[in-house]
C-alpha cells in the first residue's frame, strides 16, 4: 500500500473515532420540542445499536415521557430504572434544560445512564411524588410533628414523644383514643376488646384485671336483671329491664322482661305498701302465680290485723326485683 | 300521651298492658312501644280478644270494682253487685266467727248475760245482712254506699278510702 493510501485509511479511522467520541460525550445539543428530543449528528447514525451509548445536551426541560430521535431513526422513549429493576417513564423535570444526558439503547428504549435531574440537583427537595434530596429530621422536629420534608429515622421514631393531651375511651367502638393537646385530633386508636369485660367475663365473675363497662355490668350474677316500682292498674313509676306490666284483675299483674332469662329458674323478691295505708298492722304480701323465661305473674294480697286475708289488693306501690341469668 | 293496650284474657278478665318508661325511651316514643308490645306474644297474646289501644287517662284510678271492668273500661254492674255481695258475705263470716267465739267463751264461764248480749248481736247481724239489697244499686257509687254498720270494722280498704 502506498504511504498516501495509509494516510487516507488512518484519517478515515480518526474520523470514525471522532464521530463516536462526539456521540458518546455530549458534543451535540439536541433540538426538537417537548416531548421529543431530536439529535442530528454531522454524519448520520446508520442504525440504533443495542448497548451503544448516546450523549447530548438537552435543549429544553422535559415533560412527562420524553423521547429521543437520532438521525431520524425513530423516536424512542427515554426511561429510567426505579428500584433497581423496573423500567419507568421519565417524570417531568427529570431532564433539565442544558443538562448533559447519556442514554443507552437496550433494543427497545433509551435508558438513562446519567442521573435524573432531581438526583444531581441538591436544590431539589424530595416530595411524596418526586425524587430529590432529603434531610434527616432531628428528634425535636419529629416530636413537634409539623415538618413535611425531613425524614424520620428508626432512632428518632423510637424516641418520639408526641404531644399527647389526653386518653379517652370510646365505648361505642370498644376503643381507646389518644388525643393531642387540643383534644380535637385523634393521634391513635387502639382496640379495647382485651381490656373490657365481655358478657362471659361478667357471668364468670372472677377476673380482677378487666374493667366493667356500663353496657356489660348487668351480666354479673350479683346484678338485678329487672326491677319495677308500680301501682294501680296502669302506672309504672320506675323500672329497669321491664318491657311492660299487664294488670289482669285486682292484685293480679304480669311483669314482662326486656330480655329473656336463660332459664325460668330466676329468683325474685317483692314488697308492697297497702294502698297508702302506713298502718303497721296492715301488711301486703306479694306472691308468685306463674312464670316463664320472659314473664313473672304476681298476686298481691292484704293481711289484716286479725291475721286473715281480706282479699287480693292492688297495693301502691308494689316493688319487684328479679335476679338470674340472661 | 301515654297509651295502654286493653284486651280480654283467657280468664275473661279485662287486662290492661302498660309499656314501661324505659321501653318508651328505648323505642323512641309511645306508639313504637305499643306496637312492640303488641308484637310480643308474652305481652299481648294471640289469644287476646277485644284488643284496643287507649289513652292511659281512660284507665280508671278507682279500683273498687276492678274485677268488673269491661273492655271499654266501664263497670259491669251485675258483676260488680256479685263482687260487692261477696265482700259483704266475707265480712259477715269473719264477724260471725268472732262473735261466736266470744259467745262460746262467755257461755263456758256461765256469764249468761254476756252470752245473751252476744246472741243478740249475732241475730242483729243476720238481720242486717239479710236486709242488704245490692240489686237496688244502679251505679258503682250506689254499691259502695251499701255496707251495714254491723260489719263496719270489716270494711275493705278500697271502700274505706272512698
Amino acid at each position: 500500500m502506498a504511504p498516501s493510501g495509509v494516510n487516507d485509511a488512518w484519517r478515515a479511522g480518526m474520523g470514525a473515532i471522532m464521530r463516536w467520541w462526539n456521540r458518546a460525550n455530549g458534543r451535540y445539543a439536541s433540538t426538537g420540542t417537548t416531548p421529543n428530543y431530536v439529535l442530528t449528528p454531522t454524519v448520520a447514525l446508520a442504525a440504533y445499536v443495542t448497548g451503544e451509548r448516546y450523549s447530548f445536551r438537552a435543549n429544553f426541560t422535559c415533560g412527562a415521557t420524553p423521547t429521543l430521535n437520532i438521525s431520524a431513526l425513530g423516536a424512542k422513549n427515554i426511561k429510567k430504572f426505579v428500584n433497581g429493576t423496573t423500567k419507568a417513564n421519565l417524570a417531568a423535570n427529570d431532564i433539565m434544560s442544558g443538562q448533559a444526558v447519556t442514554v443507552e439503547y437496550d433494543g427497545t428504549d433509551m435508558l438513562m445512564v446519567t442521573p435524573t435531574a432531581g438526583l444531581i440537583d441538591s436544590s431539589t427537595t424530595a416530595t411524596t411524588s418526586a425524587s430529590g434530596i432529603i434531610e434527616l429530621a432531628t428528634q425535636a422536629e419529629v416530636d413537634t410533628g409539623t415538618d413535611a420534608v425531613r425524614a424520620v429515622t428508626p432512632s428518632t421514631l423510637t424516641g418520639w414523644t408526641p404531644g399527647v393531651g389526653s386518653v379517652t375511651l370510646d365505648p361505642a367502638n370498644d376503643e381507646v383514643l389518644i388525643r393531642d393537646a387540643s383534644a380535637s385530633n385523634v393521634l391513635k386508636r387502639a382496640a379495647l376488646t382485651a381490656l373490657a369485660a365481655a358478657q362471659a367475663d361478667q357471668e364468670t365473675g372472677t377476673s380482677t384485671t378487666l374493667y366493667v363497662t356500663p353496657g356489660r355490668q348487668h351480666f354479673h350474677n350479683s346484678a338485678a336483671k329487672a326491677w319495677v316500682n308500680f301501682n294501680g292498674a296502669a302506672t309504672i313509676n320506675l323500672d329497669y329491664g321491664v318491657a311492660s306490666l299487664t294488670n289482669h284483675a285486682t292484685g293480679d299483674t304480669t311483669i314482662t322482661f326486656d330480655t329473656a332469662f336463660s332459664t325460668s329458674n330466676f329468683a325474685w323478691a317483692g314488697g308492697a305498701m297497702q294502698s297508702g295505708d302506713t298502718n303497721a298492722a296492715q301488711q301486703s304480701i306479694v306472691n308468685e302465680k306463674a312464670r316463664t323465661t320472659t314473664t313473672l305473674r304476681v298476686r298481691m294480697a292484704n293481711i289484716g290485723d286479725n291475721g286473715t286475708s281480706s282479699g287480693f289488693q292492688t297495693p301502691a306501690p308494689t316493688c319487684v326485683v328479679v335476679f338470674g341469668d340472661i | 300521651m301515654t297509651k295502654v293496650v286493653v284486651w280480654v284474657d283467657a280468664d275473661g278478665n279485662t287486662a290492661v298492658t302498660v309499656p314501661s318508661p324505659s321501653l318508651i325511651s328505648r323505642m323512641g316514643g309511645i306508639d313504637a312501644a305499643i306496637a312492640y308490645l303488641q308484637s310480643r306474644a308474652d305481652c299481648v297474646p294471640p289469644t287476646a280478644t277485644s284488643v284496643s289501644v287507649r289513652g292511659k287517662a281512660e284507665v280508671p284510678t278507682d279500683l273498687t270494682f276492678r274485677d268488673a271492668w269491661k273492655p271499654d273500661l266501664t263497670v259491669d254492674m251485675p258483676k260488680a253487685r256479685t263482687i260487692h255481695q261477696e265482700r259483704i258475705n266475707r265480712a259477715r263470716d269473719e264477724k260471725l266467727a268472732e262473735l261466736a267465739a266470744k259467745w262460746s267463751a262467755e257461755t263456758a264461764r256461765g256469764n249468761t248475760g254476756q252470752a245473751n248480749a252476744l246472741r243478740a248481736q249475732i241475730n242483729a247481724l243476720d238481720a242486717a245482712i239479710a236486709g242488704v239489697n245490692v240489686a237496688q244499686a244502679a251505679t258503682p257509687d250506689d254499691l259502695r254506699a251499701i255496707w251495714p254498720d254491723e260489719i263496719a270494722d270489716k270494711k275493705p280498704q278500697a271502700l274505706r278510702r272512698s
